[in-house]
């Protein structure tokens, strides 16, 4: 296909092939996020070709490619991706380490516009504009450029209310989401998580990364720093331990005053609304009763 | 060593947040595997932190910590100190 809109987080992005002879093909996880709405947030203009940066862009932030292997981090390169600035104008160049097809790629970011281009350097022109690592840095910018919050953790709906529980790696994020879903509730995600505040309501949205998973929204109402205790038990948080508990969590380039003013402020007004509090937990199902009697 | 004569200047590679009376500061990075912990300040951090203003001195501060608080000289001495020492290890202020 030439054309398709993605509906993530509340937002329709919609993606078109520009090039001669270019097809746009999504992957799995992404296939049941596929809307049918015309009317769009953000318009991706998708073009093939060699990605070439100007002399006049600056690099201005660096990603080293790093993997986890048994459970350590191991930088396989210090050339991942590169974030250049030219004018308003963000670029981003990166490389495809996940694809055969996609030798590097180009996103450009024009703040405050409706439409960004993806130029990828393929050598098909069958592509996926959300490659590894295109999509997450293109929802990175999309959300941080509207106040919203890309955050890692495990998000629940649990008798109606939703529950977010994020923290460090090891901390048990995958472990209580599982308790959660083996109790009936929806996990909304277990790795990643949009939240956005609309109304003086906070919600959270999956995002596509598992295959044969749909379009989950769900409103928020606490969010537990989480961490393994020999019994259950919750600390309220204060503001500033709170900005810094969800802040360590999040997706952020700290390259930008103002991405990082515009992070730190979406926090502030998030936790005004929801309250932040620790949890230490034992990895069984009393977690979840005492999680529904919690104050929050 | 820390002057109390000197002039000190808040990084402009910091960014700060008022939570109400502490403050959150962020340092600006270059590379995402440079990110290094977010710094809070309680009231008393935050206090100095207001008053670097690229006039005062370190002295100055200290005079204005031990009238606002209930400490000795001493005490608003050592604080103020300690403030600073953290404060320029980190980058976070500059002469």
């Amino acid at each position: 296909m030439t054309s398709y809109s993605l509906k993530i987080a509340d937002y329709t992005i919609l993606f078109n092939g520009m090039s001669d002879g270019i097809s746009l093909r999504p992957s799995p996880a992404q296939e049941s996020f596929i809307t049918e709405s015309t009317d769009y947030d953000l318009a991706i203009n998708v073009f093939t070709g060699p990605v070439v940066i100007t002399e006049e862009a600056s690099a201005v932030f660096r990603a080293p490619y790093i993997e986890e292997i048994n459970g350590k981090r191991v930088k396989k390169s210090d050339e991942f991706w590169t974030v250049y600035r030219l004018g308003d104008y963000i670029l981003i160049r990166t490389s495809c380490p996940a694809s055969n097809d996609c030798r590097e790629a180009l996103l450009v970011i024009r703040p405050g516009e409706k439409s960004w281009d993806i130029i990828i350097d393929s050598s098909t022109g069958i592509v996926d504009p959300m490659y590894y690592p295109i999509e997450g840095l293109l929802l990175y910018y999309l959300t941080a450029l509207n106040d919203d919050i890309f955050i890692h953790g495990s998000g629940v709906r649990h008798k109606g209310k939703g529950y977010l529980f994020s923290g460090r790696s090891g901390m048990g994020k995958s472990t209580i989401a599982g308790i959660f879903r083996d109790s009936g509730s929806e996990v909304v995600h277990d790795d990643r998580l949009i939240l956005r505040i609309k109304n003086d309501k906070v919600y959270m949205y999956n995002t596509p990364v598992y295959e044969g998973d749909r379009y989950r929204k769900a409103e928020l109402s606490a969010i537990y720093i989480i961490g393994h205790g020999d019994r259950n038990i919750t600390f309220n948080t204060g503001y500033s331990e709170a900005i810094t508990a969800v802040m360590a969590n999040c997706i952020q380039h700290h390259w930008d005053t103002a991405l990082i003013g515009r992070l730190t402020g979406a926090i502030l007004k998030m936790i005004h609304l929801v309250k932040v509090k620790t949890l230490q937990f034992v990895p069984d199902s009393k977690v979840v009763s005492f999680i529904e009697n919690d104050e929050h | 060593m820390i002057n109390l004569q000197t002039v000190y200047f808040r990084s402009p590679r910091i960014v700060a947040r008022d939570t109400g009376n502490e403050y959150v500061l962020v340092p600006v990075t270059d590379n995402i595997a440079d990110m290094k912990s977010v710094y809070t300040l309680n009231s008393t951090g935050a206090f100095i932190w207001n008053r670097l203003d690229g006039a005062r001195t370190v002295q100055d501060i200290v005079d204005e910590v031990e009238n606002e608080f209930d400490v000795d000289g001493k005490q608003a001495l050592d604080d103020v100190l300690s403030f600073f020492h953290d404060m320029k290890e980190y980058l976070i202020i500059v002469e």
